[in-house]
């Protein structure tokens, strides 16, 4: 299984595209834990990008690939805001709205593996979850 | 899915706070306007109810720790009781509320006043 979510950069677009990636995976029979756990996970990263990987009025439009293959959920992220590793954002005040406070622990617990990696003016962020 | 926050005063000082739905960040300022209007003087124990919260992001614990925060300052508390599993585990990885502050059921929080109150008078 494999498909292809995209949206525009802007806050209201987030919980529509989440929704509706998880209306996909519920179709195809994933489990109520792992689709909570990718929920939040993309929740936290999309949110983070659109709300502050871009200048204002720079428009851009963020991908999520999602594949299924081998007993496991792979989420690609990628977008074409400014650089940031998630893996390397310092913890910060909880006070803070920005990834980093709260949203990395949560990134790292949910997930199985992550990787980051920059393709030319892309962020590109790959999940694992297993689904055992 | 949205937020209901039902608010609940009672005679005794106690105010419970019932959320129902997902505490996100299209929902957070809903809670935050709603627990903003209990007044920490008349209600200095308040009680989220999370037995039907199915969903908590990092802005909705946000909005928990500053109402934990607030409640603090103003001499109250904020304690939160039945957190359904997923929620416990957002919670837990997190730990951005002292565990002290989070009860997995009624009974147990019940227990807890039972001995604030009489470790007081």
């Amino acid at each position: 299984m494999h498909r292809v979510f995209t949206l525009a950069n802007e806050c209201s677009q987030v919980e529509p595209i989440l929704n509706e990636m998880v209306a996909h995976l519920e179709e195809q029979g994933v489990g109520e834990e792992i689709l909570h756990d990718l929920r939040l996970v993309s929740e936290e990263l999309l949110l983070n990008t659109v709300s502050y990987g871009y200048e204002n009025g720079v428009k851009d439009r963020l991908s999520v690939s999602v594949t299924r293959e081998g007993g496991s959920l792979i989420f690609e992220f990628r977008d074409e805001a400014c650089a940031f590793n998630p893996l390397e954002a310092e913890e910060r005040d909880p006070e803070c709205d920005r990834l980093g406070g709260w949203g990395i622990p949560l990134l790292k617990e949910l997930t199985d593996a992550i990787e980051y990696r920059r393709e030319g003016k892309q962020n590109v962020l790959i999940l694992r979850k297993n689904e055992r | 899915m949205s937020l209901t926050v039902e608010v609940l005063r009672s005679d005794n000082g106690n105010c419970r706070i019932e959320l129902s739905g997902r505490l996100d960040t299209a929902t957070t300022l809903e809670f935050d306007q709603k627990i903003e209007s209990v007044d920490c003087s008349a209600h200095p124990v308040q009680i989220v109810d999370l037995s039907a919260l199915d969903y908590i992001s990092s802005a909705g614990l946000r909005s928990l720790f500053k109402a934990k925060k607030r409640a603090h300052a103003a001499g109250a508390q904020l304690l939160l009781v039945n957190p359904q599993p997923q929620v416990r585990k957002v919670f837990d990885i997190v730990k951005a509320l002292p565990k002290e502050s989070v009860f997995t059921s009624d009974q147990e929080l019940d227990a807890y006043l039972d001995k604030m109150q009489r470790t007081s008078s």
